[in-house]
């Protein structure tokens, strides 16, 4: 029974701390075309630190939550174009963007699909 | 019977085949749901476009819309505030479109409507959908009573007298399903057979139905299932909702439903049932009604709260007061009432429910919310079954605190929280043998938590942990476990494991067997505990398998599963040992239920859907040392449901079950004339009905359950001599009342 309330207890206190987290929200744009694309950009954007991170494949618009002690903005600018995606502060390295599957090729005048 | 069923088949493919030959429809239908965490909810007022387009129409009140197809687009878009969008590329006339709340985690799909019963695609646990539309192809008339084109849910009667259903999931009897009105505990404890009753079928907007164990979060008592009962909300509710209902039978009935906003924040909804049973049958010629007589009086009363900072509230009051009269037709009960002239049953029962549900997101932390349960009940039954009187009352309190957030990040979800379920029982039973006293107080305190993850793209998997401690049986820990693989887009396969524990209510879960002159016997093994007895404990299996397909236009499911449910320990109800005794005791050997259910739903035609399903059983319990087979549980099940809409408002259906042989129990020991087969017939029983809708304002039904007339002859054993020692009207294995023709109407203003 003891060991019961003490695990509650813990429990109690690991859910308040939680609550005191400074998390900041930005929103940045972010090329790219498919379904694919956007499981790619979310998982990319999902560097530690990064909570939840949205794109909305039609505006392009990606919504980023995340810690601010954990991470800056721009990690996250570079995480996404390391895998092909140029965002609205980094450039994707030409390799990068070489190695997307040919319906992901947002420069080459794919559309929306 | 197995080549009636080959022909059926056959028709069926056939049917299947010629709608192949069918030029395309061109006109698109569907349905629009909205999803979040908690909720699955038909949208009204989601607008669906021709992409590139300004072809467009809204979906009606019932979240459904009808759109002509158009010569420059096949891409669909549909839109909703809060909701994300979805574009669907149209292969088929008839669409399911699931669109995902921007606040939610989940991921969303579009799957094919063939039927008023969804299989959700994205949960890694089994669940099925059963919409209104499903609920008012039996125009009847409460919980009991919703299940009648549901393959996976059995439906009999408790006693010849008393006119009580009772579902079976998986072979095991209703109390091991974990019945919840919107998520909080509902018909458990006293109710557990005849609360089913209290829930009028005009007051449900939609059941979920799993099997196994389900989430955590939800407590640790469902052993062979859950039913979740999602009643009208006042925010999306009809104006104004009437229903009407009369049948051959001499039941009348009459539900109101109102639903108001009261203002910005505020809306409410008042729901009214009121049931008279009061023409007297005996079609049997037994000297019993085969029905009893009575009335019920059930209101409901909720508000819903909503403001702008995220805080979501909803408040609710229930009252139930239940009164009937059955037995030989001569009783009356100011006369004969506990005497020897006339056997005769009543039940008095009181019982008020309130509730409250709070809860907070938070919109600078979308993945985050917190949420507050609390439930309430007093129930008061006061019943006599010949010189039998059972008395019991129930005061139930539940409180649940859940924390929704992040591991890291959103591919990690994790729910927690503590609960805490308080019940105190007080039972008496006097009469024929048995005059017991039953009292009992259970305060069970717990912590839980849940999380989900995909590991890869086709794996979720989510685990789950309780920590219980009960008052009686100490501390016990709960392991779940629900994981889905995702073959393809159209293949699920999906795998369930879990622990379920909770504590039998002999009495009332057995409330058949009082309308019996079986002296009720309990073999208590441990003072202070609840009966003597020890707590059930059960471990479930399953895993199933979900294909979606399409011939031509029309979709299909195809649906195969298996589970196991093994006991570690169950408090056996033994009928077989002694005819003149019901006794409990606590399982020495193995007791287990195996179930297997194929189910293929299809949509014949445009707006023809059909399902045809068999489950099998194999329920098995050590009583007193000798394994027999579970009595009345058939082993064989066949099962087959058409539906037909016309555009103009038609609608007819069709349902045809099977139901094999049952084992009986055992009255060997009886005098000849006493003495009952050891195994029922299998019956066959067709329902159909036929309705006419005007401007989804007005609807008349007419029906007939039962349509052959197929009966039980003397479901009650020694009828002729009811206070002698071998009456038995507990032993019933098929209907007792034969065909009932109905009608009603059905009213809304919008």
């Amino acid at each position: 029974m003891k060991l019961y309330i003490v695990t509650l207890v813990c429990f109690m206190l690991t859910s308040f701390s939680s609550l005191a987290q400074k998390n900041i929200q930005a929103t940045f744009e972010v090329k790219g075309v498919c379904g694919m694309c956007k499981k790619r950009i979310e998982k990319a954007a999902l560097v530690p630190g990064v909570k939840m991170a949205t794109w909305d494949q039609k505006s392009g618009q990606m919504k980023v939550y995340f810690r601010s002690d954990k991470v800056t903005e721009l990690d996250i600018h570079k995480s996404i174009a390391n895998v092909g995606h140029t965002t609205s502060k980094v450039k994707a390295p030409a390799e990068a963007y070489s190695k997307l599957p040919a319906c992901c090729a947002y420069d080459s005048g794919v559309n929306k699909h | 019977m197995f080549k009636f069923f080959l022909g059926l088949v056959i028709i069926w493919i056939g049917f299947g085949w010629s709608s192949l030959a069918q030029s395309n429809d061109s006109v698109v239908r569907g349905v629009v749901y909205g999803i979040d965490e908690n909720a699955k909810e038909r949208l009204i007022g989601a607008s669906i476009r021709w992409k590139g387009t300004t072809i467009g129409v809204v979906t009606d009140e019932k979240g459904e819309f009808k759109l002509s197809k158009n010569k420059t687009s096949s891409v669909l878009e549909v839109t909703y505030v809060g909701y994300e969008k979805q574009e669907i590329e149209i292969e088929s006339n008839d669409l399911v479109v699931l669109l995902r709340s921007e606040n939610t985690l989940e991921g969303l799909e579009v799957v094919g409507q063939q039927n008023g019963i969804l299989i959700d695609r994205i949960n890694p646990i089994k669940s099925e959908l059963i919409s209104e539309s499903e609920l008012l192809k039996a125009a009847c008339c409460n919980l009991s009573e919703s299940f009648e084109t549901n393959p996976s849910v059995d439906v009999s009667f408790t006693d010849a007298v008393t006119g009580t259903r009772q579902i079976q999931m998986l072979g095991l009897s209703g109390p091991y399903i974990q019945i919840s009105r919107e998520n909080m505990p509902d018909i458990r404890g006293l109710s557990s057979v005849y609360g089913l009753i209290y829930i009028p079928g005009t007051w449900i907007e939609s059941l979920q139905l799993s099997k196994g164990t389900g989430s955590v979060v939800n407590g640790f008592e469902s052993m062979a299932g859950q039913i979740n009962v999602e009643l009208r909300k006042p925010e999306r509710s009809d104006k104004l909702y009437v229903n009407l209902y009369g049948n051959q039978g001499g039941r009348v009935e009459a539900n109101v439903n109102v639903a108001l906003p009261v203002n910005e924040h505020w809306s409410t909804a008042v729901l009214l049932h009121n049931k008279y049973s009061v023409v007297k049958n005996d079609r049997n010629n037994d000297g019993f009604l085969d029905m009893p007589l009575g009335a019920h009086y059930i209101g409901l009363n909720r508000w819903k709260y909503v403001n702008e900072s995220g805080l979501v509230g909803q408040f609710g009051i229930k009252g139930t007061y239940i009164e009937k009269t059955g037995g030989q037709l001569d009783f009356d009960p100011d006369v004969h009432l506990g005497g020897t002239s006339f056997w005769g049953v009543t039940d008095d029962t009181r019982r008020v429910e309130g509730w409250g549900k709070v809860g907070k997101v938070y919109p600078q932390m979308p993945w985050r919310s917190f949420g507050i349960q609390i439930n309430a009940v007093y129930h008061d039954q006061e019943s006599y079954f010949g010189i039998r009187n059972y008395q019991g009352t129930q005061t139930s309190l539940y409180g649940n605190v859940i924390y929704h957030s992040i591991i890291g990040n959103t591919n990690h979800p994790i729910k927690m929280g503590a609960s805490v379920q308080y019940d105190y029982f007080d039972e008496q039973l006097s009469g024929i043998g048995s005059d017991m006293e039953f009292t009992r107080r259970e305060f069970v305190p717990g912590v839980f938590m849940e999380y989900k993850n995909s590991p890869t793209e086709k794996w979720t998997i989510i685990p789950g942990l309780r920590v219980d401690y009960h008052n009686n049986f100490g501390l016990f820990v709960t392991p779940r476990l629900h994981a889905m693989y995702q073959i393809s887009k159209l293949t699920a396969l999906r795998f369930t494991a879990g622990r379920g524990q909770r504590t039998a209510s002999i009495i009332a879960e057995n409330i058949g067997a009082l309308a019996s002159s079986r002296v009720f016997n309990v073999v208590q093994e441990s003072a202070g505990n609840p009966y003597g007895l020890e707590a059930e404990v059960s471990w479930n299996i399953g895993v199933s398998l979900t294909q979606d397909f399409t011939i031509g236009d029309n979709l299909g499911t195809i649906s195969t599963e298996y589970y196991r449910t093994q006991f570690q320990n169950q408090i056996v109800v033994d009928f077989d040992s002694d005819p003149q005794q019901i006794t409990f005791y606590n399982l020495d050997g193995e007791s287990y239920s195996n179930s297997a259910q194929i189910q293929l739903d299809y949509e014949l035609f445009t707006n023809f859907s059909s399902r045809l399903g068999y489950r099998w059983f194999d329920v098995e319990t050590t009583y007193s040392g000798s394994h027999l087979t579970k009595p009345l549980v058939s082993n064989h099940r066949w099962f087959m449901n058409l539906g037909y809409k016309t555009f103009n408002d038609w609608s007819f259906d069709y349902t045809l079950n099977w139901m094999g042989s049952k084992r009986l129990p055992s009255t060997r020991s009886n005098p000849l004339d006493y003495q009952i087969r050891d195994f029922s017939d299998d019956f066959m029983t067709m329902n159909v009905q036929v309705s006419k809708g005007w401007s989804s304002t007005f609807e008349l039904y007419v029906g007939a359950e039962n349509l052959m007339d197929v009966r039980q002859e003397s479901p009650i054993l020694a009828s002729d001599n009811p206070f002698s020692e071998y009456f038995d009207s507990s032993l019933v294995w098929g209907p007792v009342f034969g065909r009932i023709i109905y009608t009603g109407i059905r009213y809304k203003l919008l």
